[in-house]
């Protein structure tokens, strides 16, 4: 492999960075507003991913756990679960149900699709019910997402009798992540001047009729090599929809190649892409110019991305295509089948002299984060605190929240997205007033690193 | 309008307090049994005992945490104390994920949460040496103090024997080790985790020691407030009050004081409990095996019941006169800055949800600024909490109210609740906030996370009169408060199926 790796020891431990399926999982359905997650867990497990979900840019609520106790270990809990379903239709009237399993739920072998069936039939209704595997034992946040995802393809959506014409549904962006339903929205808007409709953006603000049309739509895009992938390729063998796989759009590089590639795709005619271009560019000069000062001190700045690999590699790019930052640590906390190969094909084509990490422990990264002593950490709420303890704060580092949950640190809501030409002008705004904050002019080791040798 | 209390008539109170707090305590060193679910009023709750089976609402949607929870987060305020998780990756990273952005919030410190990361194979074959090379693995590696090592879900059902590995490498490793039994499914209850966490410490950690510090207690059970803040914490609050009487706080646990500190806790006079619910058990093992008395007070917020805290230890400790003056002086000052605020709340009708160990302290207190109780719920009631709930019953009974009372409330049932009795504002936790806003109630979270001040203590009965107001004159809760949030948890129909039920 070209990139460099860290020599890691082989542990029996790990200090993890990844979130488990069940995560994903509930995050994923409670995405969607019409939708009940019914948790067939212990009681603890609820409320640790809604307590994340209610500090972030979050606000659906319908959920419930089944609150696995001792005697339902011992006895089974399919009895409870039951009640659980039966109960939910009476309290919440959900348009779709989606059943969470637990590591409790898995061990004991409870058969959890047998009880939706029972259910369904006794309660006679015809809602969608879920049952969504997951056990917290395998995968990670992004399995439990698409388990979700695939799941909403094989029960919820129905062939389309109609298709529509330039329309497409959206993957890979997570929606409590922060300003994720800001990504939506600017993705949506960018689209919107080519002449195309974001049929389903998957998930983010869905109801359930409305996934159950995302067959209609003429395309599928999906800004991951990884989240919504299998739930593409799935829609395009039950229903014959196509899919994009593109880089996340984060900088003016990614934004204009996923513009380009869409309008080649539906044939849109350059000129317009290029109009569109400089029209959103306008912001981004205004920023360049009022910011001018500050842009001395980006070349050769170095950086640690530590993120999903979908955000890690559109982060990545941007930094070195858009800013001139050199990306010196890439940190994946989630991985798709080809995202390493992709990393190193990026590092053949700009020069890079990358260090990377797969599905990292914290251990790993606090030893990389000392080696490769970056300036800048994009990251979330743990990444600070590692910055911290490996005194990169102190010398002066920066550190930038990035779309990664469940750590964001800060508040982050509309219309302050990552994506797109607003997302660039948001990033370089961060960025220019944390170097501010040091004074003026900056004292940030941004500055430091052109006058202090050995840095 | 009640007038602060005259001296002498303070001192009458005090002496009618002192007996019933010997009463009542001998009643709370009860067992630590947790009772289901319960929907009426306040003076049958005791009927819960009685019953044959627990009811259990099969659908909860409730901030509850799980044990595991409880001793991750007491074990992460011990120094160099390393909490190893022997469970599945996801487990570790979502108490990773909530100490660190709650923990922020609270000046906590950040500590690394290693996991064995159980998998299939170790589902199936066991994770014994997995768990005895990660022991020693930790060890090398972060070369703490002491790894308390955490059993959750994963490891115990299928039965790994985590007390016996701890035991067999205690020579094999440089640090302590402390295994610590929390199996998420074990109990609703995160006090559960946190009171075995501590009652692991008496058992394995501490030592006899020769001496016994006269005049010192062992603060047990405060966790919040360890990294520096910008203003006052609930510690600091007790430690103030602590001073005033001559009192030495032997050990802090857990919380600020390191595992070498804690090796000679029995070296205080009395153990002291912030919260019942959480500290039982270390206070039993503690008296058993190093003849350390405790007192079993109620947690001290609001005026009377931070009397009795102090008061019980006053007593237990053979301080005398000259320490109730202290008390008494604290009391008239408390009232004092208090009438004020009694004088805005008095009238306004309150909810309350919270843990069971401090409702009613919370309860009692919202009751003397003068505020009206319509909907008490206790997130888990334990036999130890019923002689407070008694207290309570008795003073609304006294005082004429009659409010619904709701154990292990859901989200939605308290949707009802809202619909029904449209309270000025709901006292609660932090997930609940949300509940209360999608019914246009203004919420004030007296658990968790502060940033204005201590709760407990004199001091802290202030903040909370503060807060009480804070919330209910805040312009953004009540012009906006209804339409932050879309929509209900429950359904409409749910809500208004025998609509004024409650009321």
């Amino acid at each position: 492999m070209g990139v460099k790796t860290i020599e890691e020891k082989k542990l029996h431990f790990v200090d993890p960075s990844w979130q488990s399926d069940l995560s994903g999982a509930y995050r994923a359905m409670t995405s969607i507003k019409d939708a009940q997650s019914l948790l067939h867990t212990p009681a603890g497990c609820q409320l640790y991913v809604y307590a994340l979900q209610s500090m972030q840019d979050f606000y659906y609520g319908m959920t419930g756990t089944t609150a696995l106790a001792e005697r339902d270990i011992v006895f089974g809990g399919e009895e409870k679960l039951q009640q659980a379903l039966t109960k939910s239709l009476e309290v919440f009237n959900p348009k779709m149900i989606g059943i969470i399993g637990s590591t409790a739920s898995r061990l004991i072998g409870d058969d959890i699709k047998g009880i939706k069936n029972l259910v369904q039939n006794q309660a006679g209704t015809d809602i969608p019910i879920l049952s969504i595997d997951t056990s917290s034992v395998e995968g990670d946040h992004i399995s439990g997402y698409n388990l979700v995802l695939d799941a909403l393809v094989e029960t919820v959506m129905k062939p389309a009798k109609n298709k529509l014409p330039r329309t497409v549904n959206i993957f890979g962006i997570q929606e409590d992540a922060p300003n994720g339903r800001a990504d939506f929205f600017e993705v949506t808007h960018l689209l919107q001047e080519l002449g195309i409709k974001v049929h389903v953006p998957f998930l983010c603000d869905n109801s359930t009729q409305q996934i159950s049309k995302a067959p209609e739509a003429s395309l599928n895009i999906v800004l991951s090599d990884n989240l919504g992938l299998s739930a593409a390729r799935l829609m395009k063998q039950k229903f014959d929809i196509p899919y994009l796989t593109l880089d996340y759009p984060i900088g003016i590089t990614n934004t204009t190649r996923f513009l380009k590639e869409i309008a080649t795709y539906f044939d849109v005619k350059e000129q317009i892409v290029d109009t569109l271009v400089e029209k959103e560019m306008q912001l981004v000069y205004r920023v360049l110019a009022e910011g001018n000062f500050y842009l001395d001190d980006f070349p050769g700045v170095r950086a640690a991305i530590i993120s999903d690999s979908m955000m890690a590699l559109a982060f990545a790019r941007m930094l070195k295509e858009d800013l001139a930052i050199d990306p010196a640590l890439v940190c994946m906390v989630t991985c798709g089948k080809d995202s390493v190969a992709r990393l190193e094909a990026m590092e053949q084509e700009l020069g890079l002299d990358v260090m990377f990490l797969k599905k990292p422990n914290y251990i790993h990264i606090r030893k990389a984060l000392e080696e490769t002593r970056p300036n800048l950490v994009l990251g979330g709420i743990l990444e600070k605190f590692t910055m911290e303890q490996v005194g990169l704060l102190e010398m002066g580092g920066i550190f930038m929240s990035i779309p990664t949950f469940p750590s964001a640190w800060g508040v982050h809501t509309f219309p302050r997205p990552f994506v797109g030409f607003k997302g660039f002008v948001n990033i370089l705004e961060t960025l220019m007033n944390e170097l501010i904050r040091f004074g003026f002019p900056p004292q940030s080791s941004f500055r430091k690193m052109n006058f202090i040798e050995g840095y | 309008m009640n007038k602060a209390k005259e001296p002498e008539e303070m001192t009458n109170k005090l002496e009618e307090r002192r007996s019933a707090i010997k009463r009542v305590m001998e009643d709370r060193k009860g067992r630590d049994v947790e009772y289901g679910r319960f929907c009426g009023k306040i003076k049958d709750v005791h009927c819960i005992i009685d019953r044959e089976e627990q009811e259990e609402n099969p659908l909860q949607l409730v901030e509850r945490m799980c044990p595991a929870y409880g001793a991750v987060r007491y074990s992460i305020t011990i120094p160099n104390n390393i909490p190893l998780i022997h469970g599945t990756a996801g487990c570790a990273a979502l108490h990773k994920a909530n100490w660190a952005k709650l923990g922020a919030y609270a000046g906590m410190p950040l500590w690394p949460i290693p996991t064995t990361a159980m998998g299939p194979d170790d589902i199936f074959f066991g994770a014994e040496d997995k768990l005895k090379k990660a022991i020693v693995e930790v060890d090398q590696y972060y070369k703490p103090d002491m790894i308390s090592v955490i059993k959750t879900c994963g490891s115990a059902i299928i039965g790994d024997n985590v007390t016996e590995i701890c035991h067999t490498l205690r020579d094999k490793v440089n640090c302590r080790l402390l295994p610590v039994d929390c199996a998420g499914f074990s109990s609703r209850n995160q006090g559960m985790g946190q009171d075995r966490y501590l009652a692991a410490l008496a058992e394995n950690v501490m030592e006899k020691q020769d001496e016994i510090i006269p005049n010192s207690v062992n603060y047990l059970g405060e966790t919040y407030g360890l990294a520096p803040v910008p203003f006052p914490t609930d510690s600091q609050e007790i430690k103030r009050v602590f001073d005033l009487l001559g009192i030495k706080i032997n050990c802090y646990i857990p919380g600020r004081d390191p595992v070498e500190k804690i090796v000679t806790a029995p070296k205080a006079s009395l153990n002291v409990q912030r919260c019942m619910n959480s500290t039982m058990g270390i206070c039993r093992v503690m008296k058993e095996k190093f003849g350390t008395p405790y007192v079993a007070t109620c947690v001290p917020i609001g005026i009377d019941p931070t009397t009795e805290f102090f008061l019980a230890i006053i007593e237990a400790l053979g301080l005398g006169r000259d320490a109730e003056a202290v008390i008494e002086k604290e009391v008239k000052e408390t009232r004092k800055a208090l009438e004020p605020f009694r004088q805005q709340l008095e009238g306004k009708t309150f909810a309350l949800t919270v843990a069971s160990g401090r409702t009613t302290s919370l309860a009692n207190l919202f009751i003397e600024l003068g505020m009206i109780p319509v909907y008490i719920g206790f997130h888990f009631i334990l036999e130890k909490t019923f002689p407070n709930i008694e207290i309570l019953s008795e003073k609304f009974k006294r005082q004429g109210y009659d409010p619904l009372v709701l154990v292990e409330p859901s989200f939605y049932e308290e949707e009802k609740v809202f619909a029904d009795l449209k309270p000025d504002v709901f006292f609660c936790d932090f997930a609940e906030r949300q509940v209360a806003f999608r019914h246009g109630v203004p919420p004030s979270q007296i658990m968790g996370l502060t940033w204005l001040g201590p709760w407990l203590g004199y001091r802290g009965t202030v903040v909370l009169a503060h807060q009480a107001l804070n919330a209910i004159n805040n312009p953004i809760f009540k012009r906006f408060g209804r339409k932050m949030y879309p929509g209900t948890y429950a359904s409409e129909a749910f809500i208004n199926q025998k609509k004024g039920e409650w009321a």
